[in-house]
């Protein structure tokens, strides 16, 4: 039941940028307009420090056991019965995860491109990919982002450099108009959207190889990303305005609807949301493997493959299960989304800390081993 | 009727490819998850099938999250 494949310090380090920008170069851009309006850039770049320090704290936690995932990190410091509880509220965390982003890329393509598709088609085409990728196992799903990765940032890059002709800062003004509070608030969900949902690191970790290097390669891929989202924010509501931005649920579409270079580079969308998909099908892919792996060492199961199949009828139905339109998930439910987010990747860890430091002054046969 | 006499198959299938290497194993509490988890399966894919409009399970987080965000907006003033 061991995973026996290994990744490098470079396939994580693309892996973890891939998982940042994955579901938020979708969404992003609205959802933080929609809270601090003009002043969404100030939020971006003022919530990639605190998000640099989710990465510190879930790698502090990696490195108490560091041959450990999550599952096994709670079932050893917090006892069988809290560790179960916590294991069984961090994989359901897991699975919802991943059926909600598979229902934004389903909703994503069946309300901009296949329009007359019914979405359960949609998403057994997803699914099909995403089967073939976990019967192949962690290895080639990191590789497999690794070439991927080039085309994505390719993309992204090319759908900044080419608006930046049309942006004009009389957009961003006035400045700070709604005040301290809501720039806050906006910092709030800037934090939990794009860093907030790396806690299934905590399950990978163990499989990266042991060279030296990991935490920097990390570090610098996360603000790498953060910056990476809180450019295209900026450039959004330079060219686009706050109340566009706010208003179109899919906003790097309608940004890339607007290249037009010379009159002949136009049109190019199609080919923008194809990055995209990838990237949100990358953070899909891990997170339902670390739902599977975390589900076979929670129960102490034989084979993580034997399992595959009953998971994959689940995910199916949870995609269409867990939302009942694309209302509920980009507006209800988004306010406490963020707060679920947050307890998952950062109160979580830190009560392993606690607790880890807490018993190991008392016990010193608790130290790393 | 006809899409979810479909889905029974395929989950039919999966279990006629899995179970018995399972019961040649003797592992009993296997099986018991398999069978567990094949049934929510199916019943989920029905429903998903058939587009039906169901409660999801994220009201369960919106019960046990709005009172946190209530209270956190009261206390930082947004």
């Amino acid at each position: 039941m061991e995973e026996k494949g290994r990744i490098s310090i470079r396939n994580i380090a693309v892996l973890v940028f891939l998982s940042i920008i994955g579901d938020c170069v979708l969404v992003y851009p609205s959802l933080i307009t929609n809270i601090s309006m003009q002043d969404a850039w100030i939020s971006s770049f003022l919530s990639i420090p605190p998000g640099l320090a989710v990465l510190l704290l879930l790698l502090r936690v990696h490195q108490l056991f560091p041959d450990l995932t999550f599952i096994q990190l709670c079932q050893r410091i917090l006892g069988p019965w809290l560790g179960s509880l916590i294991s069984i509220w961090y994989l359901f965390h897991l699975l919802m995860n991943s059926a909600i982003y598979l229902r934004e890329v389903g909703d994503f393509m069946n309300s901009q491109t296949y329009v007359m598709t019914p979405l359960p088609v949609i998403n057994l085409l997803l699914i099909l990919v995403l089967m073939w990728g976990m019967y192949m196992g962690l290895e080639p799903i990191a590789r497999t982002a690794q070439i991927l990765f080039p085309l994505c940032l390719a993309f992204t890059l090319f759908l900044i450099l080419c608006l930046l002709p049309q942006c004009e800062s009389q957009q961003l003004k006035p400045i700070m108009e709604q005040g301290i509070p809501k720039i806050m608030e906006g910092s709030l969900f800037a934090l939990s959207y794009p860093f907030g949902e790396l806690a299934f690191l905590l399950m990978i970790f163990p499989y990266v190889s042991k060279k030296p290097g990991l935490k920097k390669s990390i570090l610098l891929s996360g603000l790498a990303a953060s910056v990476l989202l809180s450019v295209l924010l900026l450039v959004s509501l330079m060219v686009l305005g706050p109340f566009v931005t706010e208003h179109s649920v899919y906003t790097s579409y309608t940004l890339s609807k607007k290249i037009n270079i010379g009159n002949f580079l136009q049109r190019v969308e199609s080919m923008m949301s194809t990055a995209w998909i990838i990237t949100t099908f990358v953070k899909t892919i891990l997170h339902f493997y670390a739902f599977t792996l975390g589900m076979t060492q929670l129960l102490r199961l034989d084979n993580v493959r034997t399992f595959l199949g009953p998971s994959f009828m689940i995910l199916f139905g949870l995609i269409i299960v867990s939302a009942p339109n694309i209302t509920y998930y980009l507006d209800t439910i988004i306010h406490a989304w963020i707060y679920w987010d947050l307890t998952d990747s950062v109160v979580l860890p830190l009560l392993l800390l606690v607790v880890y430091k807490f018993r190991s002054k008392g016990r010193p046969n608790l130290g790393p081993g | 009727m006809l899409i979810t006499t479909v889905i029974i198959c395929i989950a039919l299938a999966i279990a006629a490819k899995d179970l018995p290497g399972l019961y040649r194993k003797h592992r009993f509490k296997d099986i018991f998850v398999y069978i567990i988890m094949l049934g929510l399966g199916t019943w989920l894919s029905i429903l998903a099938a058939k587009l039906e409009v169901t409660p999801s399970p994220l009201v369960l987080i919106e019960i046990i999250y709005n009172p946190v965000n209530a209270f956190v907006s009261h206390i930082l003033g947004f």
